[in-house]
């Protein structure tokens, strides 16, 4: 039986893979005031952080609605597949609650099976993505999950924020807001532990950031695929991928943008390096 | 008080429009309320939407006048329009109430019961992680309390939504026993009472609708209140994280650039969006009235904010496992390495470290089974060593050394403390460090400061130097700390220059390079 995939708009999966790999992707909702907006949909990134700098009130964010989800499943299976949903961590977001509550207002009676990814961005990405891999060459639906959970301990990310602050708003900041409150400027590194924000370390200098977060994707004995994100840098995104070149091809470096609902909670100057692959 | 024996179509309309308007009333404090699952304070915002958008399909749809008709689009408007948690399982409420009324054209006090005992098995069943103390269990409670309310003959929809009401205040209440996080922070749970004010609102659509419970102070000024009287009854310990201040300022023409010039001496994070006649401000201080004072002067300040971060950021700074350990000497250098995570020994300005009794008493507070020393200057080292401070095992506590000798070495190595790694990693790491970065030293009592500093910044190869840091001993002069950040921009061209009130007696100035 055939397997589609649904995800959620933080995977971060670029628009050209997603439907090459058939994948529906369920926006979250970022608020400006009275104002909504689908993630991706009705915003775009630039779009974003244009409101950002010039809106008299701070965003925040919403999980899709149970009916969205629900709506996808149906699309989804309208062929007959069997439907794997896969979210964003279950302790970042409700997200993966309103698509488990959609489960039972799906109206057709195929199966649908929801996994919670354990992690976000792009790394929750590389995990839709080799499902969805699976899917499209004949995979059944526990095959899928398998490869799913299977990727879920080979992905890993490092992200070097500009400032902690919207994490701190956002609610999301967790541990790492150990890292705040120093009196000299320091650049923040953040990665994700047990699906939850955890501080990684901290730089005196953007420079000395990328510098880790190199040497950290240097540390991977194999790498099978990279991504380099970004929040509103793109300069900064480029020169990393530049000296990531050195470590893996150029042109197979996915590069993506955070979405509004991702840049939300991270603030404009996030950039992120995640990768899928073997740690020594 | 008007009494119902059953609820309408157009009943039902109007206890929801009812709900509504009380969740508004009260939608910023339970925002306030809001710390799990997660701290973003959005539930009362949530619930509103949420209510709205099950009022909007209302509306919407053509004048029904059967309990049917009305809930089932009620619940089709809160699924579609569910946002947060809360929202997502309000939802599930609505869902079992149309499902129960299906068919009929008024909802009865034993359909009402039956609608929570659907909503709260629906909800249950929909998360992941379904935890007591939250809204899930006022509908449990409800559930509970409605079933065995006597369903004779007369019994009143009023007297249903009464006891309804009842068991969700006592419900509420209970939270804080049932959530551990709750209790910490002295709260109910947001979602909880969100359950209860739309009860609330339902009883209170039926005419007299019961007692009136007073609209809470605007968050705004409760807010404001609270934490200045907090200061003046617990002064605040070096270090703290301050007050996160956040308003929307109006006026005509201000003048942005100086108003962030001044934001800025008065503490950190500052952001400053917006034109001349509207600007959001937003602030990390200490002094969250004079800020707002300033602020007053300037314009006018609406939408206030002020949040203590101390509670907020009382996450643990280093694991619990690694405690670092700095001497230092002045004040200010003690609140920076304070700031960074680390327990900070200052030495007395006039023993010097002479009394190595300090040392073992840090030794002594500190909870961590493993601990890195950095001490900073030579002498430090030596009485940290007569201390009896050698690498090894006191007490069970391990004990390692990271010789700093200067302020900028050991500021270094507190930077270079991996969270993630152990003790033996974080000491390679952080003696690595050291080497990353120069000190130059200009000794008090020199005639003239700034040419000294010239003339050692000019030994030094800098034209790559990426961060200065100039930490001000407590006899340099503000002039004389300008001419000397002036003279290291001009050495350090692609440097940014941080300027740190160290206070120590001597040097006068410690500038780093790195």
């Amino acid at each position: 039986m055939p397997v589609k995939i649904v995800t959620d708009s933080v995977s971060d999966i670029p628009a050209a893979i997603a439907r090459e790999l058939d994948i529906a992707v369920v926006p979250l909702v970022v608020r400006f005031g009275e104002q909504s907006y689908r993630d991706g949909v009705d915003l775009t990134s630039d779009e974003f952080y244009e409101k950002l700098r010039t809106s008299a009130v701070f965003p925040s964010t919403s999980v899709p609605s149970p009916s969205a989800f629900a709506e996808a499943f149906d699309a989804a299976s309208a062929d007959g597949s069997e439907v794997l949903a896969i979210t964003l961590s279950s302790k970042l977001s409700g997200t993966y609650n309103s698509a488990l509550q959609a489960r039972t207002l799906a109206a057709r009676a195929g199966r649908v099976e929801v996994m919670d990814s354990g992690w976000a961005a792009i790394a929750e990405g590389f995990i839709v993505m080799q499902a969805a891999r699976a899917a499209k060459a004949g995979a059944s639906l526990e095959e899928a999950m398998e490869a799913a959970r299977g990727t879920a301990g080979r992905v890993d990310f490092l992200a070097a924020f500009d400032t902690l602050e919207y994490l701190r708003r956002g609610g999301r900041i967790g541990a790492a807001a150990g890292l705040m409150g120093s009196l000299l400027k320091i650049n923040p590194l953040i990665d994700l532990r047990d699906g939850l924000v955890h501080p990684f370390g901290r730089t005196r200098s953007r420079a000395k950031a990328l510098d880790q977060m190199v040497s950290f994707a240097s540390g991977f004995s194999s790498i099978e695929e990279m991504a380099v994100g970004h929040a509103a840098c793109a300069a900064d995104a480029e020169a990393l991928v530049e000296r990531l070149s050195s470590i893996h091809p150029r042109e197979r470096i996915l590069r993506t943008r955070l979405t509004p609902v991702m840049g939300s909670h991270t603030g404009p100057g996030l950039i992120i390096v995640a990768v899928r692959g073997r740690t020594p | 008080m008007e009494r119902i024996v059953a609820a309408d179509g157009w009943t039902l309309l109007r206890m929801l429009e009812s709900a509504a308007d009380r969740l508004e009333s009260n939608a910023d404090s339970l925002d306030a309320l809001n710390v799990f699952p997660v701290p973003d304070g959005d539930t009362g915002a949530n619930m509103l939407l949420t209510v709205r958008a099950a009022l909007e399909a209302v509306s919407s749809a053509s004048a029904p006048a059967s309990a049917a008709a009305v809930s089932e689009e009620m619940a089709r408007g809160a699924m579609e329009g569910a946002r947060g948690n809360s929202g997502i399982i309000l939802s599930q409420f609505f869902r079992g109430l149309a499902l129960v009324l299906t068919g009929k054209d008024a909802c009865s006090p034993a359909d009402f019961a039956a609608a929570f005992v659907r909503a709260e098995s629906f909800a249950r069943s929909g998360i992941s992680d379904p935890t007591e103390g939250t809204i899930l269990t006022v509908l449990a409670d409800v559930a509970r309390a409605l079933a065995s309310f006597p369903s004779s003959d007369g019994a009143s929809f009023t007297a249903v939504l009464e006891a309804a009401v009842a068991a969700a205040a006592t419900s509420v209440e209970r939270t804080p026993s049932l959530l551990a996080v709750l209790r910490e922070s002295g709260v109910v749970d947001a979602g909880a009472k969100g359950m209860l004010l739309i009860l609330e609102g339902f009883l209170g659509s039926l005419g007299d609708g019961g007692s009136r419970a007073e609209r809470p102070a605007p968050r705004a000024e409760a807010a404001a209140r609270s934490p200045l009287e907090a200061r003046s009854a617990s002064p605040r310990r070096e270090g703290s994280y301050g007050f996160c201040t956040e308003f929307l300022l109006s006026g005509e023409s201000l003048p942005l650039a100086s108003i962030r010039g001044r934001l800025e001496q008065e503490g950190t994070s500052v952001i400053l969006v917006g034109d001349g006649a509207t600007a959001r401000v937003h602030i990390h201080t200490n002094r969250p009235e004079a800020v707002i004072e300033y602020a007053r002067s300037v314009g006018s300040v609406t939408r206030l904010e002020v949040q203590d971060l101390d509670k907020q950021c009382a996450a643990v700074a280093m694991p619990p496992h690694i405690a670092v350990i700095s001497l230092v000497e002045g004040d200010g250098l003690a609140a920076v390495f304070r700031s960074m995570g680390a327990e900070v020994v200052v030495a007395d300005p006039r023993a010097g470290w002479r009394d190595p009794g300090e040392i073992a008493r840090a030794l002594g507070r500190v909870s961590a089974r493993q601990v890195i020393f950095l001490p900073n200057s030579d002498s430090a080292r030596e009485s940290a060593q007569r201390a009896g401070v050698p690498e090894g095992t006191p007490g069970g506590t391990t004990v390692r050394v990271v010789p700093s000798r200067t302020v900028p070495q050991g500021i270094a190595a507190l930077i270079a403390f991996r969270f993630d790694k152990g003790l033996e990693d974080n000491v390679s790491a952080m003696t690595r460090a050291l080497g990353a970065v120069r000190t130059l030293e200009v000794t008090a009592g020199t005639a003239d400061p700034v040419l000294a500093l010239e003339g050692l910044l000019a030994k030094e190869e800098t034209g790559s130097v990426e961060v200065v840091t100039i930490y001000q001993g407590a006899g340099a002069s503000e002039s004389v700390v300008e001419s000397a950040a002036a003279a290291c921009r001009r050495f350090c061209p692609r440097a940014a220059v941080d300027r740190v009130p160290g206070g120590q007696a001597s040097p006068l100035l410690i500038v780093s390079l790195e």
